[in-house]
């Protein structure tokens, strides 16, 4: 191993910023999360994927009407809100459910003067048969037939729990496919967060790299932060009740920051007063949500977590793309000084540096909280023993 | 005489049941148009976007009533069941000793030809949810449904597997509902097998009489080449039919009003449409509710005092005939046209026209029988949630004080007791 490269200023400065992309990442999980949360996409996502498993343009959708079942409708938090998820038990029995009602007769019953299901021998099982001979044929009616002429060959001689799993599997198998898609449209939000995040608090890569790689203080700052986030994350490994994100967040939360410099940056103390004031609208709109609470709290920690650090972020008289407006054109030479005039070399720049901390966010926690354990474990283990002396 | 108080007028379907490019009408950027719905629907942030909403409706005339009657929808029909928004309305009159509610149903699945797909067919879940709920013990002496109906459903048989089906006391539901203005004639041939069967079985059917309202959201251009507007069976030599087939030309030549969908949309919901269903069925039983609107109605008797109710619209020459002499007209030659007052009584100065106009003596039909004998209350609840005097308890109000006692007992009680008894409901 090269340990010249290992203890390079370039490799320092590269693990410097996978760990501010590890923690900028984290944020964006924390607010996509958020986000996801307060629309309800997940609970969304779910109710049209089940309506689109019985839609077949003629029948009845048995999926729309799962929904009002005692057993799915119990799930909800409030009138407006739709569950956010249901396993694949509680599909199938809500399912039978609903198919052998579509099946059950009815009638006046004067005596208790309300309408009232006839008395019906039949099994649950032939019920379920007698709602799918009642649909308009469509391949959605043969696939419910088929499952039911599966269930009856059981080998064990149980159709209903035949009829049960295989109705399971199938919403398992639709459930897979969404999570695919979950996932795939996720990237796509992640993104966009990302967009605004990197915007909202002016991080552009190209100049964060160029800082770190010309301040040794910065390095010296960042460096042993990188090397504890790194040294928790791998630590964690074991915990397998943890998800990845809640691995990283918890990395984080083991960490010591420096805090002497916090809340000195009065961009970050703004940004955290505004989730403040997000929180008293909540309160105010009497909208009591204890996740949404801890998620704010959470945020604002995060946030305080990025201020330590003393990055070249935010938006700063001093810093561009402010300063392409307040400063007046120079001959001056160096980085620092020729950075803050607007030339368009500068803004094509820092456009592509917004861009590349955009791309690079949209990768998710787990993959930065990742690298930087490898990168972190690639210079330790590359790094002969008296080299930390030096 | 019953005892049994009824709002003959109200609706329960869910943002769910309505298609998913109803927004993008108003924003035609879909994914701002998702963002705006998803926001509209959470009540943290519904306040500020129906703000900008409806700023941008003070703006934007042409998308004033549509933003309007979304936020309408927004307001209640995001709820997840149609058990939850029927629970509300049915505890609005939990002070009467008894009460009914006419639910309708209503086919959303056609109202943009150009992105109607199966994917977007749901009537048939909204109408079994309803069939759930008549049956539920808790709701069935209080709930009355109407069957949605479209002639543009297609894969079943209409009349056997959809109106006989579920107007039946096994499946609970007492009429048809039809809404012409969702890119349909009620003259529409396919649906003569229907009139015939309600005519003869006495099932009160159910329409929206007024301009104003949801209408068809595509453009004109899908109307046109989808035929609805070929008006092959209606005779030019008829003066009555000849009227109907110029109109529609004339919509048809009149290029600068094919954007406005809430203007050519009135060529469907046009009273005198009615009356060429009832020269073959004269005896169909068809409430053409609202009167013509409340905005037809300040037409036709301005307001002498101060009246809130907004100006009427200008209409093209074509399109100016009011609607509500002509509602009244077929109310006096048909024996079987009732109206009802649902949405209309949100404007009081519309209502203080209604009360005075049928209290005069020649209000009566060709028998000498009052109009207002087949008049109903009605709210259409919950589309009424915007106007200011919108909410039920308002409605009731404005009713109850503006009616007599013998008036009441006809509006709520005995008229909608006599519009819902059929052959099947005798």
């Amino acid at each position: 191993m090269n340990t010249g490269l290992l203890n390079s200023t370039l490799f320092t400065t590269i693990i410097c910023l996978v760990l501010i992309f590890a923690l900028l990442s984290l944020l964006i999980s924390t607010l996509t999360e958020a986000i996801n949360s307060y629309f309800q996409e997940r609970g969304r996502l779910l109710f049209r994927t089940i309506g689109k498993l019985f839609e077949d343009g003629i029948n009845v959708n048995f999926g729309q009407l799962l929904y009002n079942h005692p057993m799915v409708d119990s799930l909800k938090k409030d009138p407006h809100s739709l569950p956010q998820y249901i396993s694949a038990e509680t599909f199938s029995n809500a399912l039978i459910d609903v198919v052998a009602n579509y099946a059950r007769e009815y009638q006046f019953d004067a005596t208790r003067n309300e309408m009232a299901p006839l008395a019906d021998t039949r099994s649950a099982f032939d019920r379920f048969q007698a709602g799918v001979d009642k649909m308009h044929h469509t391949p959605l009616k043969l696939l419910l037939l088929n499952m039911l002429d599966k269930a009856r060959q059981d080998p064990g001689g149980h159709p209903f729990a035949g009829l049960q799993l295989a109705l399971e599997q199938w919403y398992n198998d639709q459930m897979q496919r969404v999570t695919g898609w979950y996932k795939t449209w996720i990237r796509t939000r992640l993104f966009w967060i990302a967009l605004v995040v990197a915007m909202g608090l002016n991080v552009d890569s190209i100049h964060l790299f160029q800082t770190i790689y010309r301040s040794p203080d910065l390095r010296a700052r960042l460096e042993p932060i990188a090397q504890q986030v790194a040294a928790n994350y791998g630590a964690l490994a074991g915990d397998t009740t943890l998800t990845p994100v809640q691995r990283a967040r918890k990395a984080v939360d083991l960490t010591t920051f420096p805090r002497d410099s916090l809340h000195t940056d009065s961009f970050f103390r703004r940004i955290n007063q505004a989730i403040d004031g997000l929180q008293r609208v909540d309160s105010l709109l009497k909208v009591h949500d204890s996740i949404r609470q801890a998620t704010f709290r959470e945020a604002q920690q995060q946030i305080d977590d990025i201020a330590t650090l003393g990055l070249p972020v935010g938006w700063h008289r001093n810093a561009a793309p402010v300063s392409w407006f307040t400063h007046p054109a120079t001959r001056e030479t160096g980085y620092f000084k020729q950075h803050l005039q607007g030339t368009g070399w500068n803004i094509f720049l820092y456009i592509l540096g917004i861009f590349i901390t955009a791309f690079s966010l949209s990768a998710g926690a787990p993959f930065w909280f990742d690298v930087l354990l490898r990168l972190v474990n690639v210079r330790r283990t590359g790094t002969k023993p008296n080299d930390n002396k030096k | 005489m019953t005892r049994v108080f009824t709002n003959a007028h109200a609706h329960i379907f869910t943002a769910n049941h309505a298609p998913d490019f109803f927004l993008k009408t108003v924003i035609p950027n879909a994914t701002l148009a998702r963002w705006v719905d998803k926001f509209l629907q959470k009540d943290g942030t519904r306040w500020a976007v129906k703000g900008v909403l409806q700023l941008y409706a003070a703006v934007s005339r042409a998308k004033r009533p549509i933003i309007r009657r979304y936020l309408e929808f927004v307001q209640i029909g995001t709820s997840v069941s149609q058990t939850d928004i029927f629970e509300k309305i049915n505890q609005s009159y939990a002070q009467f000793q008894d009460h009914k509610i006419i639910v309708l149903t209503q086919v959303l699945d056609y109202l943009d030809l150009a992105d109607t797909s199966s994917a977007h067919i749901r009537i048939k879940g909204q109408v079994e949810e309803v069939v759930e709920l008549k049956r539920n013990a808790r709701y069935q002496r209080n709930i009355f449904p109407f069957l949605g109906v479209d002639p543009r459903q297609t894969g079943f048989r209409l009349l056997e597997d959809w109106v006989s089906y579920y107007i039946d006391q096994k499946k609970g539901f007492y009429g048809i509902k039809i809404y012409p203005a969702a890119g349909f004639f009620p003259f529409d041939s396919r649906l003569d097998p229907l009139w015939e069967w309600a005519q003869e079985n006495q099932a009160p059917v159910m329409t929206h009489t007024t301009r104003s309202g949801s209408f068809y959201l595509g453009s004109f251009d899908s109307i046109l080449n989808s035929g609805a507007l070929q008006l092959n069976d209606l005779d030019p030599d008829d003066a009555l039919e000849k009227g109907i087939i110029d109109r529609v030309n004339s919509v048809i030549d009149d290029k600068s009003i094919h954007k406005k969908n809430e203007l050519w949309c009135n060529i469907f919901g046009y009273p005198d449409n009615y009356e060429v269903v009832l020269r073959k069925y004269p005896d169909l039983k068809i409430c053409l509710a609202h009167l013509g609107g409340a905005s037809e109605i300040n037409r036709q008797v301005p307001p002498t005092g101060k009246c809130d109710c907004g100006k009427p619209p200008k209409y093209p020459p074509y399109l100016e005939k009011n609607w509500y002499p002509m509602v009244l007209d077929l109310m006096k030659r048909y024996k079987n046209i009732y109206s009802d007052i649902s949405y209309t009584l949100s404007c009081a100065c519309a209502l203080d026209t209604v009360v005075k106009q049928f209290r005069q003596p020649d209000a009566t039909d060709g028998s000498g029988q009052p109009l207002i004998n087949r008049l109903m209350y009605g709210t259409d609840f919950y589309l009424t949630q915007q106007e200011e005097l919108g909410d039920e308890a308002d409605l009731q109000g404005l009713f109850l004080g503006h009616f007599t006692q013998k008036e009441v007992q006809a509006l709520a009680y005995d008229n909608p007791e006599r519009y819902l008894r059929s052959v099947i409901w005798p």
